[in-house]
């Protein structure tokens, strides 16, 4: 017989009770539960989605203007090619696709356009300009949020998987934007002039809304050769994830390259900032009020034991236990209804989290283990910390106050 | 002498501001292995000063000692090792814990003195034969008769082997043949064990047990 015996004991002679007691922290950790399996799996989702908005990392000569992140590559000064090598060689994770690009402002006729010199097997097809345009080749491996059933809720489809590169583009071949291709009147088969060598127009570009529909894209050794610059660049688009952002990529990628400027669609990482810090803050109101709540229930169902065990919390006193020893015998029963309603919390909220997450929020929720070490550390605080005064003031009961009233 | 009492007076604040005396300058000592009955009418004292002796309950003013140490000024720690070493209870309601058995209410006191489960089981067992209650063990207090849930609380009482049996009408539940046997039994402790009791009581046959009584009447010893 031991501390341990005799609350289990007594639990189990009271088992209404202990149900009762039981269910406002099953009830305060559920709703704890079920709110952050949600919260993390919508975080996941809307990371996804805002990395499936395509490039979103912009690598930019020193001096660039970054006024505008769509056309600040147009007429910046240049930086070696072998930078890509530099930031793929460097395992940099989070980075999913590179493409480098050289952009000039050129005149054909009496009209201004902007050649774009890329590597169509860098090119993401993620971008508005390529996904409608049927130029799309091999598919393109994402590094970041891989469909594994680990990480990836199923209805959650990373789009990027599906994404392929333009398949080719020869040396003399180019791509017209929609506008551009207005101005000149050219279509496809057609030929250009642009700088005194001819280009064959294998594709016109679908209408974008873009900046892109301004330019014509060409292979950028070609560009390169065609505007005296040969092996240099003037910006790398980079897809980048906007958790990896977020955790400090771009601070990686600087120290890389520290002779550039590295810049960021900044709404995009501001959302998935912002998303996540609501997530957080509606998780942290919870659970102040369950732990506000679940710590009154505990309180107010201890209380009302230590009350109605007051007899024999004097007997206990009267054959020599010390006051500390019946403190500590209300504590533990604190803290075995701690360790069960965590548990049943844990479980009951992972369950409310998977049926009802994809029904209310549409978002696929999976078991997250984390949580129930978390769980049960939680409950066991609400339930000691309700316990606080309860277990106090029965260590004051002093038996001849209740053996005289027998 | 085993316990020594000293101008003991004890006063309680009742509520509406009334100071009323429980006990009025109480002396009296108490022989090791000595049955001792307290007797007298209700309301004269007579529990307030077994409390009192068995280190339940602090006096106003006085001392008490316990073979020469001061328990009147002795802390609440120093109160619960008291007992816990050196006083068994018996009291008129038995007071068993509603949830144990008979095994585990004698395991309880047998726990804070030995903290081997299996020893503890054995002790309590042991104990319980010897008041007669072999075959009842597994049977939780509102299985047991009156006489046997007393026999319950006397194994109890003889967990720690104490050196004092406080006993606070321990016959008042019983009927007059229980009544004796339980008496026999305390009497039995005291003879064969050398156990000093004391026993409060309001009957007279009951105190016909005790060697030596001492009479309450207004709180004081007449």
């Amino acid at each position: 017989m031991n501390l341990f015996n005799l609350v289990w004991l007594e639990l189990l002679h009271r088992k209404a009770r202990l149900v009762s007691g039981l269910m406002a922290i099953i009830l305060g950790i559920a709703v704890i539960v079920g709110i952050r399996s949600v919260t993390i799996f919508s975080e996941k989702a809307v990371a996804v989605k805002l990395d499936n908005l395509g490039a979103n990392i912009l690598v930019l000569p020193q001096g660039a203007s970054t006024d505008d992140y769509y056309t600040a590559d147009i007429d910046a000064p240049t930086f070696p090619e072998n930078y890509v090598e530099r930031i793929v060689t460097s395992n940099l994770s989070g980075v999913d696709n590179l493409s480098p690009k050289l952009s000039r402002r050129v005149k054909i006729g009496n009209e201004n356009f902007v050649l774009t010199g890329i590597l169509p097997a860098n090119e993401i097809t993620a971008k508005p300009l390529w996904q409608t345009s049927g130029l799309m080749g091999a598919e393109l491996k994402a590094s970041c949020a891989t469909a594994t059933s680990e990480n990836h809720p199923s209805e959650l489809k990373d789009e990027r998987l599906t994404r392929k590169v333009i398949d080719s583009l020869d040396a003399l071949d180019c791509y017209v934007g929609f506008m551009a291709a207005k101005k000149l009147a050219a279509a496809e088969g057609g030929k250009i002039n642009i700088e005194n060598k001819e280009f064959n127009i294998v594709k016109i570009l679908p209408e974008t809304g873009t900046i892109d529909d301004g330019r014509i894209f060409a292979h950028l050794h070609t560009v390169q050769k065609l505007l005296g610059i040969e092996n240099q660049i003037s910006a790398i688009e980079i897809m980048g994830c906007c958790n990896a952002i977020s955790e400090g990529l771009l601070s990686k990628m600087r120290n890389i390259l520290p002779d550039t400027r590295i810049t960021t669609i900044g709404q995009i990482v501001s959302t998935q900032l912002e998303t996540n810090k609501m997530m957080n803050k509606i998780s942290l109101i919870f659970l102040i009020i369950i732990l506000l709540v679940g710590g009154i229930s505990i309180g107010n169902y201890m209380a009302a034991n230590v009350n109605e065990r007051k007899r024999e919390i004097g007997i206990y006193r009267m054959i020599g236990f010390s006051r500390s020893e019946i403190y500590s015998m209300l504590l533990l029963k604190a803290v075995i209804l701690g360790f069960f309603g965590g548990i049943l919390g844990c479980i009951l909220g992972t369950l409310a989290g998977v049926i009802l997450g994809p029904q209310l929020a549409g978002i696929a929720v999976q078991p997250i283990i984390i949580l129930l070490p978390f769980s049960i550390l939680s409950a066991i605080i609400i339930s000691v910390l309700g316990s606080l005064v309860p277990a106090y003031l029965a260590a004051k009961i002093e038996p001849y106050s209740i053996m005289q009233e027998e | 002498m085993i316990l020594q009492l000293q101008n003991i007076t004890k006063q309680y604040c009742h509520r509406n501001g009334a100071v009323i005396k429980a006990l009025s300058d109480v002396s009296a000592s108490i022989e090791k292995g000595q049955f001792t009955a307290i007797t007298g009418p209700s309301g004269s004292g007579k529990s307030t000063l077994l409390f009192m002796l068995g280190g339940l309950l602090r006096p106003s003013s006085g001392s008490i000692f316990f073979n020469g140490q001061p328990l009147h000024n002795a802390g609440d720690n120093a109160l619960s090792e008291f007992r816990k070493n050196n006083v068994g209870y018996v009291m008129q309601n038995f007071s068993l814990v509603p949830y144990l058995i008979a095994e585990e209410n004698v395991m309880v006191a047998v726990s804070l003195l030995q903290k081997d489960k299996k020893k503890q089981k054995e002790i309590a067992r042991g104990l319980l034969a010897a008041v007669g209650l072999s075959d009842r063990m597994d049977h939780y207090p509102k299985e047991l008769s009156s006489g046997q849930q007393q026999r319950v609380a006397i194994a109890r009482a003889l967990a720690n082997n104490p050196s004092i049996i406080l006993a606070d009408e321990p016959t008042g539940n019983l009927d007059p043949l229980l009544a004796s046997e339980i008496l026999n039994l305390l009497k039995e402790l005291n003879t064969e064990r050398g156990i000093t009791i004391i026993m409060v009581t309001h009957s007279p046959e009951a105190a016909l047990y005790a060697d030596k009584k001492i009479l309450l009447k207004d709180g004081c010893v007449v």
